[in-house]
């Protein structure tokens, strides 16, 4: 692990189709059911839509994103840097990644995300 | 039927004169008692009333008893009886009985009814006892001479009611049968002798007796004219008494005499009845049944005559048939000699056919048989190739789990070969970044690389066999397995066909067996037919010589006929009456 | 930025992508390695396949064929690690030739997209290759692939 790495205090595991995605707990403000107004994760990835059943919404303030399923991973854990090649992708709210489980995981920040997102849809809408 | 109406009222016509009888005893006996009796004042009257009343009521009994007997003849004379054989010897046999039971009845009832006269006289008027005495004795005395009357005038009545009885449809031998003969004319002739004797010695005995008495008698003697009357009376039934014995003598044996007579003749055919009794009677019957006897011997000789003649004339006639007949089978026979010969030859044909149909039999059963095991080998061959079939996908199958296991090591070294490339790899790279000094330790990682390459090249070229040869092993199981299907199919096949064989092997034995049978039987029968063949020629020859004696027999049986004519001639005569 | 044909005299690590080959300069290529399974990163562009983590670094994978709009049907077994200032890049490869010398020219293959960041043409003992201008395609990465 690289001296210049972050630890952070838990993620919120999300799957999201067959990709994964990581939160920071302190990002979400509730799960909640999924509203329409919520973009859905699977749009960063190939623009899937949404499992019905098992669907949760990560309310952050007015926004929030839908996921197919979600667990909370509580123990610290290093972030990775994002490699320079990436620091450009989702407006910049990608964080780094977190090894969980032998698998990578990338973290975005919710609210970057969440602006990131409205101002893509704003800009597509104008 | 004119036959039944002569037998009408002959019942009582029968019995009529034997009442005669008893009234002609009973005028004896009224006359000798008024003649030798000297009846007290006042009992004559009582006398006669009851003589009248007891033989009047006794000849009722005894008429009544004899028509109660004679019931066939009186229903047949009715009309109430059907004149069948049966009935009519019936009635012959109660008529012929009637004499003898007139006797009888006339005996009992004139002596029963002089005794009862004699009982009831004294019950009505004062009579001597003398006198009652003398009454029985009358009475015993013309019993007798009533009963023989009866009996002797009952006989010419019994013969014409035997006469109507045949008229009737009696058979005249049934007749003969029905009554028979008794031979008792002797004791009959001494009995009547005796009673035609003794009645009147004792009658007249009993008037010497009671005349001599009156005579000593004051004033005794009395009139003649009773002793006149009775010895009249008398000797009128002694001589009705020999008149009929003479008549049951005399008039059957006239008879016989002409039945003798008429058969000497040669009148014979019919026998008729000759009524009589006793010794005639059965000399009667034996003369019918001769003349029965004769008629039947001459209607044999006749007819066996007339069938010589009709044979030997019919014979005379065959014997030219029959000679032209020879003749004609002797032709026949040698046209049939030609068809036996022929019918020899074919034999001869068909035993030559039997035995190569035989020999051909016999080569069907060893094909069959041939055949038969090598369907047997062909079915162990099946299950041999069956065998080697299951032992090839067996192997087949061990091979592919081998293959397996090489494809899995070859994975293996390729992976090592892939990381020794990727080693290799980085150390030529390392190498390079070293400049001169890393120089040998990339030539040696580049050589590495080249053997890592060599090893994963020649472990794709042993994958790439590894698939072909599991490709090619699949096939190999699936046509194992579809080989393994095909020599079951194969050696059901087999062994139906090694089971049709069988059957085949069997039939072909039974049929060589018959055909042997039939060759066999041919051969006999061709045997037989040469025998056939030399049996019709001696029976042709035979059939000749039989020809020429029946020409030969031609002139002896015109000589026979011509006599056998004259001897039916002779008998024709004998019979025609 | 000048070409230099001296510079092609240094060894280059020659790899194909599909139909291509090209060429990074040994000193920058800092592995080759075999790819493990990839994270696929949200919002990112189709050229950048996945990431992995390789020495307690995330690396991101670029697939050149993509990249150059040839995308291939199947995968990458290999990758072609490269370093520079810029960070470290995983470049997919096809097959992988070694370490050779090379021939030709560095002039710029194109004006825009890849084709600003390679130069020839050059040649190797395997055929003509193109030979990546590391810092520059850093840069072209690093702007978005734009």
């Amino acid at each position: 692990m690289s001296a210049t790495d972050t630890v952070v205090e838990g993620v919120v595991l999300c799957r999201v189709g067959g990709d994964r995605l990581a939160v920071l707990p302190s990002d979400v403000v509730g799960v909640e059911l999924p509203d329409a107004k919520c973009p859905y994760a699977g749009s960063l990835f190939d623009g899937t839509t949404p499992s019905p059943a098992d669907a949760r919404l990560l309310r952050h303030e007015l926004s929030g994103l839908v996921v197919d399923a979600l667990e909370v991973h509580a123990e610290p854990l290093s972030l990775m840097r994002v490699p320079p090649a990436l620091r450009w992708v989702v407006g910049g709210a990608l964080m780094g990644f977190v090894q969980v489980g032998g698998s990578l995981w990338p973290v975005v920040s919710l609210p970057a995300l969440s602006r990131h997102l409205s101002a893509r849809s704003g800009a597509v809408r104008s | 039927m004119k036959g039944v109406a002569a037998l009408e009222k002959k019942s009582r016509w029968l019995t009529g004169l034997s009442t005669v009888a008893v009234f002609a005893g009973l005028a004896i006996a009224v006359v000798y008692a008024v003649a030798a009796l000297s009846f007290p004042p006042g009992t004559r009257l009582v006398f006669g009333i009851l003589v009248v009343v007891i033989s009047v009521g006794f000849n009722v009994a005894g008429d009544a008893l004899e028509q109660r007997r004679l019931k066939t003849l009186r229903g047949l004379g009715d009309g109430t009886i059907a004149p069948r054989p049966q009935a009519l010897a019936e009635a012959a046999r109660e008529a012929a009985r009637s004499p003898d039971v007139s006797f009888g009845l006339v005996l009992g009832l004139v002596g029963g009814g002089a005794v009862l006269v004699a009982v009831t006289w004294p019950l009505f008027c004062d009579v001597p006892r003398a006198t009652v005495l003398r009454v029985g004795f009358i009475g015993v005395a013309v019993a007798p001479l009533t009963a023989v009357m009866a009996n002797l005038i009952a006989w010419p009545r019994v013969r014409v009611v035997l006469r109507a009885l045949v008229e009737a449809g009696l058979p005249v031998d049934a007749a003969y049968a029905a009554v028979p003969a008794r031979f008792e004319l002797k004791p009959r002739l001494v009995l009547f002798a005796g009673v035609a004797t003794l009645t009147p010695l004792l009658l007249v005995a009993d008037m010497a007796v009671t005349r001599l008495s009156k005579l000593a008698e004051p004033g005794g003697g009395g009139a003649m004219w009773p002793v006149l009357v009775l010895g009249g009376l008398v000797l009128v039934m002694v001589a009705a008494c020999a008149s009929l014995v003479g008549s049951v003598l005399g008039a059957p044996l006239a008879e016989l005499a002409k039945e003798t007579e008429r058969l000497a003749r040669g009148e014979y055919g019919q026998p008729r009845l000759v009524p009589g009794e006793f010794e005639t009677w059965a000399a009667a019957g034996g003369i019918a049944l001769l003349e029965v006897e004769l008629a039947n011997t001459t209607r044999r000789v006749a007819e066996a005559t007339s069938s010589i003649v009709t044979s030997t004339t019919d014979l005379s006639s065959g014997r030219s048939e029959h000679l032209s007949a020879a003749e004609e089978q002797s032709a026949a026979l040698a046209a049939t000699t030609a068809t036996t010969e022929e019918l020899a030859r074919s034999a001869r044909q068909i035993a030559l056919n039997a035995q190569r149909v035989s020999e051909l039999a016999r080569g069907t059963l060893d094909a069959a048989r041939a055949g038969k095991s090598s369907a047997d080998a062909f079915t162990g061959a099946m299950q041999q190739v069956r065998e080697g079939n299951q032992a090839i996908a067996d192997s087949v199958v061990r091979l592919n789990k081998r293959v397996q296991q090489v494809g899995r090591i070859i994975e293996f070294i390729n992976g090592i070969a892939d990381k020794s490339d990727l080693l290799a790899l980085n150390a030529e790279l390392e190498g390079n970044k070293a400049g001169e000094v890393g120089r040998g330790f990339s030539l040696v990682a580049a050589e590495m690389r080249r053997l890592a390459e060599s090893v994963m090249h020649s472990t794709a070229e042993i994958a790439r066999l590894i698939e072909e040869i599991r490709d090619a092993t699949n096939a190999a199981v699936m046509a194992t397995e579809a080989g393994v299907k095909a020599t079951d199919a194969g050696a059901a096949l087999a062994q139906r066909v090694s089971e049709g064989l069988a059957r085949i092997v069997e039939f072909a034995n039974l049929s060589s067996d018959a055909m042997q049978s039939i060759s066999l039987a041919t051969g006999q029968q061709q045997a037989g037919t040469d025998q056939l063949v030399a049996s019709m020629a001696d029976i042709l020859n035979s059939t000749r010589a039989a020809a020429d004696a029946s020409r030969a027999m031609e002139s002896t049986h015109a000589e026979l006929l011509v006599v056998t004519k004259e001897l039916d001639g002779a008998v024709r005569q004998e019979v025609k009456p | 930025m000048t070409p230099r044909v001296a510079e092609l005299h240094r060894g280059h690590l020659v790899f194909s992508c599909g139909a291509s080959l090209y060429a990074v300069p040994a000193e920058t290529a800092a592995e080759v390695v075999t790819l493990p399974a990839l994270t696929r990163v949200p919002g990112a562009p189709v050229h950048l396949v996945g990431v992995f983590a390789h020495r307690g670094e995330v690396l991101p994978v670029v697939d050149l064929a993509r990249l150059s709009g040839r995308p291939l049907d199947d995968g990458f077994k290999r990758a072609v690690l490269v370093r520079s200032t810029g960070g470290a890049v995983a470049l997919t490869a096809t097959k992988v030739l070694g370490v050779s010398q090379l021939e030709g020219q560095q002039e710029r293959l194109g004006d825009s997209g890849l084709q600003a960041h390679l130069r020839g043409p050059a040649r190797a003992p395997a055929g003509e290759v193109a030979v990546i201008d590391t810092d520059g395609f850093f840069d072209f990465l690093a702007r978005g692939g734009a």
